[in-house]
């Protein structure tokens, strides 16, 4: 780690977030919120030190002239640190008007915008201020965009070596539909996920939204977040055309932002017929529909259209992660309510903003399984793992095999740590689930209401954690800390010691 | 017309013996001492020691006044750059042997004008596709199709218990009389025989029918042949012909599997195959063949490199009751006899493809040239023209054609017709002659005395 580079990214960083407050100052002024001054304030301050930094650099730079050598692992680190740092001045709107008391409540809140998880620990999102709260929805599309800017480092580094551990974000398949260097792939996807924001916010308002929701709800869809405007979520429109505007909203971003752009670039869509990942994608969707529609259709009192509209939203809300709720679906019969936990370990597409695991390292994973059935039939058989044509080396498939590993030993242990402080097993495991899984408030059955006020402290802290490994893909965060895979803890400390 | 041919390989030395007893002028440079020493030795052509693609080399030989070259060298590139000197000097008809993939099929360096590359021929595609046509009929020998796919020709092999042995030809003919075939020739111990209607067909034989493509089905179920599909098919060797094989049977979605000996090369195969289960074994290795079902295969196909093991394996399969074998044999002139041990179908890559660059350079005077047992005999499909004035309007009696050349089928407005010897040619007809070896030169003659 160089400090000058620190220096540089998180100063160009704080720059962003300052900026940003500028929708939430405008808000505030239109709303005549006393959160105005705070807005602004932070703004300009924010700015400052942006420019501080800035300074600091340029007389840094003039002092070493020595070539920085920036390593990749140096920008896992960078990426975990922006996360980190962005939360914690996410969190000084929260603590400064007034609307948590406290610091972990106001960091459990920022991180899960950044994270997209969209968990709250607010009990009354209504009489929230209305600056506040589209900040809130601010942080989601800002950690959506982030993503997106991540996904294209990924696969653009994939050349360089020591990138074996993100073998599977940079895949063949998705690479070679995307302009090879980085800065064009960010333009290219950031322009795509602002446009598909502003597509959402005006189906959202002609759906029937006032300007404000569908801002908020437009940037948290997009960023398949969950921070809604209302306490009962998108169920508290209590409105149709509302609902499907959201369910096809979710469709939209849970797609692979690489395969639009390659076929807005080709013009040509054959490329969304030719992707499994897609197909899998929609095959998902609508079997998982059709059997949720099935089972509820007695409780619907055979109304088909309510029954298929709420199995739909539910069914893409856990898919994509997006984790809003139309509907409580505790009040299901049991088997629908096992299809919407499974649902939970699915995700959406890679390259899209969903968190989780995500359809490609399923398909991976269905792939590998197969073809070691096959070797157990012909045991000389030589095998190349393929998706869309395209090969996927041996190493990604361990990478992918690892990750499962990981995923569900977190999932295991965190359900274990819940337990230990005194909740039930259903409950936590779906809490941990859907937090690590980035899906948010629609599966979290820890509490009555969907809040994590009453939550212990310490559990929070545990949340956050999930959030950041969720949203990270748990091997960002193991670098972050240097701690080679397998090494006990002890020594974790000392390595971190000495090279801070 | 004279020709020159670069390269004295297996090709380049069959083009060139087929070319001068034709009684072409042929010259063949070679850059080996030894193989232009065997080109001396056996064949009557001039064979010049040198490099293809060098311009004084070739002007030594007056290449201006070639009609014809034919690039046939291992090397691809050098091949090509032969065919574009060839260009410069006027030479108005070009063939190069390119092996490489990457240079066929898409590439435009196939159609690039500057390149002057009239034929682009790759033997191992060639073979595979052979062995596709065989694959789908799996009974026959071998498989020629004329008049755009409406008349066919099968090669089957005649067995003991059939009930057509020892009949003679017009009872069989009697016997199915509702469908218009012909036995159009019986090649018994390696002799081509155009058949009278009271010859004999004996165990062992080997016969030609012809017939309409659409009724081949019904004539073949009459003769007792049965048709059946072809399911599972076991290769051993990942040569490239093995490679273009299974591309094709992949499209077919039969089952394939390859048995390749060098693990490296298995992996290219898997990543460029979909379907194909590629095994890393060795092909000799009888418990692996047992243990991947060799007793249900379909057809088995031996492709390595080496004839030997072809051979022994195929032979081995054939024990291990593999229902019909293929095995590649480059030296040609084991072929008739390994069939004669009890290998269903042998064949030569390169045969293969000097027979496709003959059909090629024949393609200006005829239709279609199917080359069949190895060049013993020919099948010709010619259209009649109001030139041809001494075969219209006349009885094929009449005609005096020589024993071992026989008109076999007419299309004639889309009707496909056995003719007798009452039959008369009309301008516009598509015929097709069956003829031996030894009379293709007559087949021209005839052709050429009627301007």
């Amino acid at each position: 780690m160089h400090i000058q580079v620190v220096i540089d990214k998180i100063g160009v960083l704080l720059g962003a977030l300052g900026m940003s407050m500028a929708l939430p100052l405008v808000t505030a002024w239109i709303y005549q919120e006393r959160a105005a001054y705070i807005f602004g304030g932070l703004m300009v301050l924010l700015l400052i030190i942006s420019g501080l930094f800035r300074t600091i650099l340029v007389t840094l730079q003039n002092k070493y002239t020595k070539k920085v050598r920036w390593k990749t692992k140096d920008n896992y680190i960078m990426i975990t640190l922006v996360w980190i740092v962005a939360a914690c001045v996410g969190m000084l709107p929260y603590l400064l008007t007034g609307t948590v008391y406290n610091i972990t409540d106001a960091f459990f809140e920022s991180m899960s915008g950044f994270t997209t998880v969209g968990v709250t620990v607010l009990d009354n999102v209504e009489e929230t201020a209305k600056s506040v709260l589209l900040w809130r929805s601010m942080t989601h599309w800002l950690g959506g965009l982030a993503t997106i800017v991540v996904f294209v480092m990924m696969i653009s580094s994939v050349n360089k070596q020591a990138v074996q551990f993100f073998k599977i974000k940079g895949d063949s398949f998705a690479r070679e539909k995307l302009p090879l260097n980085v800065s064009d792939g960010v333009i290219a996807l950031g322009s795509l996920y602002l446009l598909n924001t502003v597509v959402i916010i005006l189906l959202y308002k002609i759906a029937g939204m006032s300007w404000f929701e569908a801002i908020n709800h437009g940037f948290s869809a997009v960023a398949t977040g969950g921070f809604s405007t209302r306490t009962a979520s998108i169920g508290g429109f209590e409105s149709m055309p509302v609902q499907w505007a959201v369910i096809i909203s979710m469709v939209i971003s849970g797609m692979s932002y690489a395969l639009i752009f390659h076929a807005w670039r080709t013009k040509n869509l054959s490329c969304f017929w030719q992707s499994l990942e897609l197909k899998v994608y929609a095959a998902i969707t609508l079997l998982a529909t059709t059997l949720i529609t099935m089972h509820i259709l007695p409780q619907y009192d055979g109304q088909l259209f309510y029954a298929i509209s709420d199995a739909a939203f539910q069914v893409l809300s856990v898919m994509t992660t997006t984790g809003w709720s139309a509907v409580d679906y505790h009040t299901w019969v049991i088997p629908a309510q096992l299809i919407i936990i499974l649902l939970l370990f699915c995700g959406g597409c890679m390259g899209a903003t969903t968190s989780g695991i995500k359809i490609d390292r399923h398909l991976i994973l269905w792939k590998q399984a197969a073809l070691e059935l096959q070797r157990v039939i012909h045991p000389r058989i030589v095998k190349v793992l393929k998706i869309n044509r395209q090969v996927v080396y041996t190493d990604t498939v361990h990478n992918v095999m690892t990750y499962f590993y990981l995923y569900m030993f977190v999932v295991a242990l965190g359900t274990g740590v819940v337990v230990a402080f005194g909740g039930g097993f259903y409950d936590a495991f779906t809490t941990v689930a859907s937090i690590l899984g980035g899906v948010g408030p629609a599966v979290c059955t820890l509490t009555d209401i969907q809040s994590f006020a009453a939550a212990p402290t310490i559990l929070k802290w545990l949340y956050i954690c999930l959030m950041l490994l969720g949203r990270l893909e748990i091997y960002m965060v193991l670098v972050f800390f240097k701690l080679p895979l397998p090494k006990k803890q002890g020594k974790e400390n000392r390595i971190v010691q000495r090279e801070y | 017309m004279r020709a020159i041919i670069i390269g004295a390989g297996k090709i380049g030395y069959n083009i060139a013996e087929t070319l001068s007893l034709e009684g072409h002028d042929v010259f063949i440079v070679e850059r080996d001492e030894e193989r232009k020493k065997i080109v001396d030795e056996n064949l009557d052509v001039q064979a010049i020691l040198g490099n293809g693609a060098d311009s004084k080399l070739l002007e030594s030989i007056e290449i201006e006044k070639a009609d014809l070259l034919i690039a046939v060298t291992e090397n691809d590139e050098l091949n090509m750059l032969s065919c574009m000197l060839a260009g410069q000097y006027g030479v108005n008809k070009t063939v190069a042997r390119v092996r490489n993939p990457d240079y066929d099929k898409d590439n435009k360096l196939a159609t690039n004008p500057a390149l002057n590359i009239d034929l682009m021929i790759n033997p191992e595609r060639v073979a595979a596709n052979e062995i596709a046509k065989i694959i789908a009929i799996p009974e026959a020998v071998d498989v020629n199709y004329f008049a755009k796919g409406k008349i066919m020709m099968l090669e089957l092999q005649i067995e003991a218990d059939n009930p057509i042995v020892n009949k003679i030809l017009r009872d069989i003919q009697i016997m199915h009389n509702d469908y218009h075939f012909l036995v159009a020739a019986i090649s018994r111990k390696e002799e081509i025989i155009i058949p009278r209607g009271d010859d004999m067909i004996l165990a062992g034989d080997r016969i030609f029918i012809i017939g309409r493509t659409d009724q081949m089905r019904s004539i073949e179920k009459g003769l007792g042949f049965t048709r059946k599909k072809v399911n599972s098919i076991m290769i051993v060797g990942g040569s490239r012909v093995a490679f273009y094989l299974a591309q094709l049977l992949e499209k077919k979605g039969l089952e394939v599997k390859i048995i390749e000996k060098d693990y490296k090369h298995c992996r290219v195969l898997a990543t460029d195959l979909d379907e194909a289960i590629i095994l890393n074994g060795d092909g000799s290795d009888i418990d692996l063949l047992q243990d991947e079902g060799v007793a249900n295969a379909d057809l088995f196909i031996t492709l390595t490199e080496d004839d030997k093991l072809n051979v022994l394996v195929a032979l081995m399969a054939k024990r291990l009751n593999a229902k019909k074998t293929i095995a590649q044999v480059r030296r040609s002139d084991y072929l008739p006899l390994l069939e004669a041990v009890g290998i269903d179908v042998t064949f030569s890559p390169r045969l293969l493809a000097a027979e496709a660059v003959l059909k090629f350079l024949r393609s200006q005077d005829f239709l279609s040239i199917s080359v069949l047992e190895q060049g013993s005999a020919e099948v010709y499909e010619i259209l009649i023209q109001e030139r041809m004035k001494r075969l219209i309007n006349k009885k094929l009696r009449d005609l005096k054609f020589p024993r071992g050349m026989l008109i076999v089928a007419i299309l004639r407005d889309n009707d496909v017709i056995i003719p007798s010897g009452e039959d008369e040619l009309l301008v516009g007809d598509r015929i097709i002659i069956f003829t031996v070896a030894e009379l293709i030169h007559r087949v021209e003659h005839i052709l050429r005395l009627e301007v």
